[in-house]
């Protein structure tokens, strides 16, 4: 469906017939969007806009299990109903529609007793074959979710952007559950990173540069995307590669670990395990219990954690299914002290551990293909789905094979047979019933002990689909990305607060820039005296201003019955849905005035050799960060912050960011690994493995890069680095006036007097002349030449904007672009009342507050307009009440202990309330109020406990 | 009821023994262990709020059965609409055993132990406030807890004298539901000179129209839609025991139950006085043959225990620990709440609501419904006049 | 039980006189259960405080 709305799209523009566009623009404007999606295959898709989230069903688990290296998994279940349709009285579910998915936190390898869960099943995963699919020639429009394979895998195009007037977007691969890890920003049209190494720059403070850096091809460890042309709204990739499982083993039970004397047995139920030590390695016979007869024998070498090991995986162990055994040879089975399910051992007695050879036996083994029906029930299919880095298992999905329908009398849908040591059942159904015609009213999720969900359809009228997402998986983070700000802001059930978890120290900090708000503090959509208003820029495209405030690092010093908003703890944002380009009209509204923005003032920040530290949450290892490590760059308005970082065959992979003022990171994440390119290991069998690694040697993404000299798990050496900063922006309150002027025409701008003093059509200069109230003249300048060189640097260069703008005081002039000086005439936008916001200086009708103007990391453009506290703020019984910049809103405690706060509110400047936002006590006055880009940030950051907590405060 | 009284009545009854220490009134360890364990254990089954380590409990077992049941407008039937917390679990349990399976005789002497451990909770119930409750409860809740005492104590005397019921009855029905039941009423009897049998029938009727209250009122508190703070009032004025009054509170909200502990004291400091009161009250000039010293009096029947509460609490005002400690003693004095809950409910005979009879009904039943109405139409006053929420 | 209050009209002395010396004995009672009480809630209260100063809480 969707592939012939693209063809019609297509055939229409090459005939270009403008009555039959505008047919299909009604056609595709009317269809609603999840109707068209239900025709297609549901893969890769997420459910409907309005399919209900519920975190919890007592049968589907979440649970933090250890590998026997002790290295921590956070698995979940959970069971999403997607496409599903509802007419004449029949719920359909289309294949695949209906699955189950068990994930992992970051994946699971062989040869480690990753646990994973299998229909609420513990289990280990023993070995893997994975592969890697390679798509040649993959197209795609803007927004579109393009089928890749047949399996349902799809890449995403999701958002799109101009830099110096040339597109890039960011592309997602995503797996067939709708699952996806990274969004990777690429284009064609500009130099790639490598470049980046060529900069000659000094460190400190350099001039704005003019390249811009992205890559055409990124490469995401096994994940690649190699784009060939990106436009507007086309994008083709030469290549499209990402990883597959094909295959795994897993088993159901908790392994057992025997000790054996070399050269000798020890009886393991009704067999005789025998070893023997070989020149290169060890025998492991498994004989019947006479020892008489030799079931089977190999040959093994011990598992340990190199990870090239999980290429060699028929070398590392014994599998046999007839058997129903998987035997390995473990080093030291001490370490599995560190494991959840310490495995049942055995052991010799008083140490006497010399010429002891100890194997880890599985059993209970159940081997499943991507693709075929899942041993117990074929009405449901198994999927593989592999970590985008790594390729490596990160899912286990099962969904039904065949299209489904439900009605009222059939309203029953069983899930798969779980593999149970006592009792194989259906880990859950699904019950629909009570539909109206073209409308569901009733749904749940029963799972295996019966118990079920609340009715998923929340409206009383009931619901065109069926569609829903339970459990607290973090599959929902990625599946739920189209709906989940609107599911956050929905105001049905008021603003949901969460109870503070006391602690008896308060969590004090001396400055909260960088730092994001407490992940449980409140979020109101909505405060009436905010502003969120459409912006229109002189090229037509309409663009939202919004304005957000955001309180963070706040704490209760219960000692001094005092609660303190450390310094930058509160601040005011203003921000555009991009960021804010001069020479366009564009304009933001700042404390509800519309500022027109000018002119920026930015440059490149560089550091070089500087060493950054791990991340860690220290010292209290209690969620309450402190970024001891952060590294400034230059005015210190930017930070980069180590996040964390993995191995990837042993090359260690770091993972950094570069935080701003506001908390916000920007940014993809900052791959740092350097030396992985096109990598396969050489261990083991092809077929096995069959994949090839990439990541990038260093990072540049716009304006901003980062060259590693040396990469460690906890430390990263950087070489040089460079981000843009800004010191000031001009803005003027009045609009821009349009002046259409000949060679001697003149206009009063202000108490000035503008002249044309020549145009040059040819040259395409044109010399301008500003004359004061007594003639005298203050300023000439020549505007121009404006040829190709300088559109193609333009909005975003800055010596390309000083060729097409003139200023001198409050007065401002620009050229209207594209200027083609047709007839001698020269368009001219003018205005006065121009006057620069400067960083770190106060704002002028409210010196309490500091301006904090933010830059894109890519193109050095206005990012937002922040305003915040300098000093600390202390409020208490006798100071309950603070107020914002200009009064624009005002903060209120209406009801403090000392220590708890019980209830305290917001205001705008009418004085409309928000809720109480400490409806269950808390020990902060964290808060985000209203929806830019800023507070989004933040929200992603903490979607899925948020989704989960909503439900809480529904059933309140 | 006086049989009832369980520990050894001989030392008491003897006026010719030397007086014996006053420890030997309480029953010995060796007697009350089985009771005592009983209530634990039964508390521990029901589930403890706070204490998650045993997971078989009947708490458990109420959210299995919601979450299989389907649940009514997003709620679970037992946990969320007929609110089988902790409170209401303890006693249902303890009700149901002492009335369908019967209470041992060894059991007996440990259950007296479940004022005491009342006592406990509401002593710790002080780490629950701060200085801002009082000034949020502040100077109306004293006026209607003062007005229900005396106001009680009138209503009860008045309709004595209309249904002509006798003196001393009169006053130990006054006692009983204007001030902290079985206890007043003990405390007055010897004062109006009542009998056993009066002494017996007015803790009946006060004991089962708590038993009523406990489970009606958070119903009716719900359907009006009182604040935790009125329903917390309400339940300390309008109910006769001081457990039950705890328990009633509890059973609303954990909220409500802070307020009805905290206004509860508030009753119990006004016993002296309402004692005096209703003794001038109900008895005629002719009658009063007792010389009564009104300091005498207050050192009696002034519960000592405030003085406790009094302590923990300004401590907590003192910020002497922070949120988490109070919190967990917040658990600790729940356990010590289900304990006295479940000696409650052990403790509570149906046989009861028999022997009150059908008078005992109307005149303690109406009097009782007609004091919480009083103190309802109270509330709704100083709501409506934005003296309270 | 009701009738039978009906049916005592005179008072017996002694008969008050046990009620009396039950009241007393029931008061006596209810003074121990709050000296134990305060006995128990303050040690449990001292103990809590005891473990937050540790750092427990």
């Amino acid at each position: 469906m969707l592939m012939t709305r693209l063809r019609m799209r297509r055939s229409l523009r090459l005939s270009g017939g403008i009555l039959s566009l505008l047919i299909v623009l009604t056609l595709t404007l009317t269809l609603p969007e999840h109707a068209a999606a239900a025709a297609e295959r549901p893969h890769g898709l997420p459910p409907a806009n309005d399919a209900t989230y519920i975190p919890q069903l007592g049968g589907l688990l979440n649970k933090t299990l250890r590998n026997h290296y002790g290295q921590e998994k956070e698995l979940a279940e959970c069971v999403v109903l997607r496409g599903s349709t509802v007419k004449d009285g029949k719920v359909s579910v289309p294949a695949g529609g209906l699955f189950y998915a068990s994930s992992t936190s970051l994946d699971a390898k062989p040869l480690r007793s990753d646990p994973f869960l299998i229909l609420g099943e513990t289990s280990y995963l023993l070995s893997l074959k994975t592969a890697q699919v390679t798509k040649k020639g993959v197209e795609l429009k803007k927004r579109d979710k393009v089928l890749l394979d047949d399996r349902g895998y799809r890449l995403w195009w999701d958002y799109s952007t101009d830099h110096y007037g040339k597109p890039y977007g960011e592309f997602a691969v995503m797996a067939p559950s709708g699952g996806w890890q990274s969004e990777l920003p690429i284009s064609s049209s500009f130099p790639e990173p490598e470049l980046a190494k060529a900069l000659k720059v000094k460190e400190g403070i350099n001039p704005q540069l003019e390249p811009f850096f992205l890559t055409s091809s990124y490469a995401y460890g096994a994940t690649k995307l190699t784009a060939k042309n990106i436009t507007h709204e086309d994008a083709v990739f030469t290549e499209v590669r990402y990883p597959v499982v094909k295959e795994a083993v897993f088993s159901l039970d908790r392994p057992y670990v025997i000790g054996i004397q070399q050269e000798s047995y020890r009886w393991w139920r009704n067999k005789r395990i025998y070893a023997f030590r070989k020149e290169n390695g060890i025998l492991v016979e498994v004989r019947n219990w006479t020892g008489g007869k030799v079931l089977a024998s190999k040959l093994l070498t011990p598992i340990t954690q190199q990870e090239y090991k999980t290429t060699d995986q028929q070398k590392m162990a014994l599998t046999d299914f007839d058997l129903d055994m998987h035997i390995e040879l473990v080093v030291d089975p001490s370490l599995f002290k560190g494991s959840d399910w310490i495995p049942w051992a055995n052991d010799v007695p008083f140490g006497w551990t010399h010429g002891t050879i100890s194997f880890v036996i599985y059993h209970d083994l159940v081997k499943l293909k991507d693709g075929d029906p899942w041993p117990r029930d074929n009405r449901y299919i198994v999927g593989l789905e592999a970590e985008s880095m790594s390729g490596m298992l990160k899912r286990v999905v099962l969904e039904n094979k065949e299209p489904f329908e439900l009605t009222n009398e059939k309203d029953s849908y069983a899930g798969p047979i779980s593999m149970s040591d006592y009792w194989d059942r259906r880990y859950f159904s699904v019950v629909v019933n009570k539909i109206e015609g073209e409308v569901v009213k009733n749904s749940y999720v029963r799972d295996n002990w019966f118990r079920r969900t609340d009715n998923l359809i929340l409206w009383k009228e009931g619901r065109e689909n069926a569609d829903f997402f339970v459990g607290m998986s973090e599959l929902v983070v990625s599946v739920m990305e189209d709906t989940f700000l609107n599911r956050l802001a929905d105001p049905t059930y008021g603003v949901p607060v969460v109870k503070s978890k006391f602690s008896s120290y308060p969590a004090v900090i001396a400055s909260a820039k960088g730092f994001a708000p407490d992940p449980d503090c409140a979020f109101v959509p909505k405060m009436k005296g905010l502003t969120r208003k459409f912006v229109e820029t002189r090229k037509g495209e309409r663009l939202t201003s919004a304005d957000a405030i955001v309180i963070r690092g706040s704490y209760v010093d219960y000692r001094k019955g005092k609660i303190v908003i450390p310094p930058a703890g509160l601040y005011y944002t203003s921000r555009l849905g991009r960021n804010v380009r001069p020479l366009a009209g564009e304009a933001i509204y700042i404390l509800g005035k519309k500022a027109y923005l000018l002119s920026t003032e930015s440059y490149l920040v560089v550091r070089k050799n500087v060493a950054l530290d791990f991340w860690k949450l220290l010292p209290m290892g209690d969620g309450n960060p402190l970024f001891w490590q952060d590294i400034p760059l230059g005015d210190g308005s930017k930070t980069v912050r180590f996040l964390g970082s993995r191995l990837l065959w042993g090359r260690p992979v770091a993972q950094a960011r570069i935080i701003k003022y506001s908390g916000n990171a920007f940014g993809a994440d900052m791959l740092l690994g350097p030396g992985l390119s096109n990598y396969s290991p050489i261990y083991g069998e092809k077929a096995v493995q069959d994949q090839v690694y990439s990541l990038p040697d260093m990072y540049a993404e716009g304006a901003t890069y980062a060259i590693p000299r040396w990469v460690s798990p906890d430390m990263v050496e950087i070489a040089e680095m460079g981000s843009p900063g800004m010191d000031s922006f001009t803005i003027s309150y009045e609009p821009p006036q349009k002046l259409v002027l000949k060679t001697g025409g003149e206009a009063a701008v202000g108490k000035y007097k503008l002249r044309v003093a020549s145009v040059d059509q040819g040259l395409k200069t044109v010399q301008l002349v500003l004359r004061d109230d007594k003639g005298t003249v203050v300023m000439e300048k020549k505007l121009g030449p404006v040829d190709k060189k300088v559109y193609d640097l333009l909005p975003q260069y800055s010596p390309a904007q000083q060729k097409v703008m003139m200023q001198y005081q409050d007065v401002h002039i620009e050229l209207d672009l594209p200027a083609d000086f047709k007839d001698g005439k020269v368009t001219l936008f003018a205005t006065t009342g121009a006057h620069k916001l400067e960083r770190d200086k106060p704002w002028a009708s409210d010196k309490r507050y500091v301006m904090r103007p933010d830059v894109c990391g890519h193109c050095y453009m206005l990012n937002e307009f922040i305003m915040d506290n300098p000093e600390p703020i202390v409020l208490d019984a006798k100071n309950p009440t603070y107020t914002g910049p200009d009064g624009y809103f005002k903060i209120v405690i209406d009801d403090f202990d000392g220590e708890k706060i019980q209830a305290w509110h917001m205001e705008d400047k009418t004085g409309w309330k928000t809720p109480n936002l400490a409806e269950l006590p808390r020990n902060n006055i964290d808060v985000m109020v209203g929806v830019n880009g800023t507070t989004e940030h933040f929200l992603r950051k903490t979607l899925l406990k948020r989704l989960a907590y909503r439900e809480v405060w529904r059933l309140k | 009821m006086a049989q009832d009284v369980t520990y050894d009545q001989t030392v008491a009854g003897r006026p010719e023994a030397r007086k014996p220490s006053i420890w030997s009134a309480l029953p010995s360890w060796q007697k009350s262990w089985p009771g005592l364990l009983a209530m634990a254990v039964i508390a521990i089954l029901c589930g403890l709020p706070g204490l998650e380590v045993f997971p078989f409990t009947i708490d458990a077992l109420l959210r299995y059965f919601d979450s299989v049941l389907p649940p009514i407008y997003g709620k679970g039937l037992f946990v969320d609409l007929l609110h089988f917390n902790y409170v209401v679990t303890c006693l249902v349990a303890g009700i149901v055993i002492r009335n369908v399976i019967g209470v041992p005789k060894s059991w007996e002497p440990g259950l007296t132990y479940s004022g005491c451990f009342m006592n406990v909770g509401i002593i710790m119930l002080g780490s629950q406030y701060v200085l801002r409750d009082l000034v949020k409860l502040g100077p109306i809740s004293i006026v209607i807890m003062v007005f229900m005492v005396f106001g009680g104590a009138l209503i009860f005397t008045f309709m004595g004298r209309y249904f002509k019921m006798g003196d001393a009855l009169t006053g130990l029905l006054a006692a009983a539901f204007s001030m902290c039941g079985v206890s007043a009423c003990i405390a007055i009897a010897p004062m109006v000179r009542a009998k056993s049998e009066e002494v017996a029938y007015a803790i009946a009727v006060s004991v089962t129209f708590g038993l009523v209250c406990l489970f009606a009122l958070p119903f009716i508190g719900r359907l009006l839609g009182l604040s935790n703070d009125a329903f917390g009032l309400l339940s300390a004025a309008g109910v006769p025991n001081s457990n039950q009054v705890i328990a009633t509170g509890f059973n609303f909200s954990f909220e409500a139950g802070k307020v009805s502990g905290f206004s509860n004291i508030g009753r119990l400091v006004l016993i002296p006085a309402g004692v005096l009161f209703i003794y001038f009250m109900t008895l005629g000039k002719e009658l009063r043959t007792t010389t009564i010293s009104f300091w005498s009096v207050l050192k009696e029947k002034f519960p000592l225990f405030v003085f406790g509460f009094a302590f923990v609490w300004t401590l907590n005002c003192l910020q002497a620990w922070p949120v988490p400690a109070s919190e967990a003693m917040g658990n600790v004095m729940n356990w010590f709440f289900s304990l006295c809950f479940v000696g409650l409910g052990l403790t509570t005979k149906l046989a009861d609501l028999k022997k009150a009879g059908p008078k005992g009904i109307v005149i303690g039943y109406v009097a009782g419904s007609m004091r919480i109405g009083l103190c309802l139409i109270l509330l709704f006053i100083v709501i409506k006049m934005g003296y309270f929420k | 039980m009701a009738e039978d209050i009906a049916k005592k009209t005179t008072l017996d002395e002694a008969e008050l006189k046990q009620v009396a010396a039950q009241a007393e004995a029931k008061q006596t009672r209810h003074r121990l259960d709050e000296y134990i009480a305060m006995v128990i809630a303050l040690c449990a209260v001292f103990i809590l405080w005891l473990m937050q100063a540790m750092g427990f809480y």
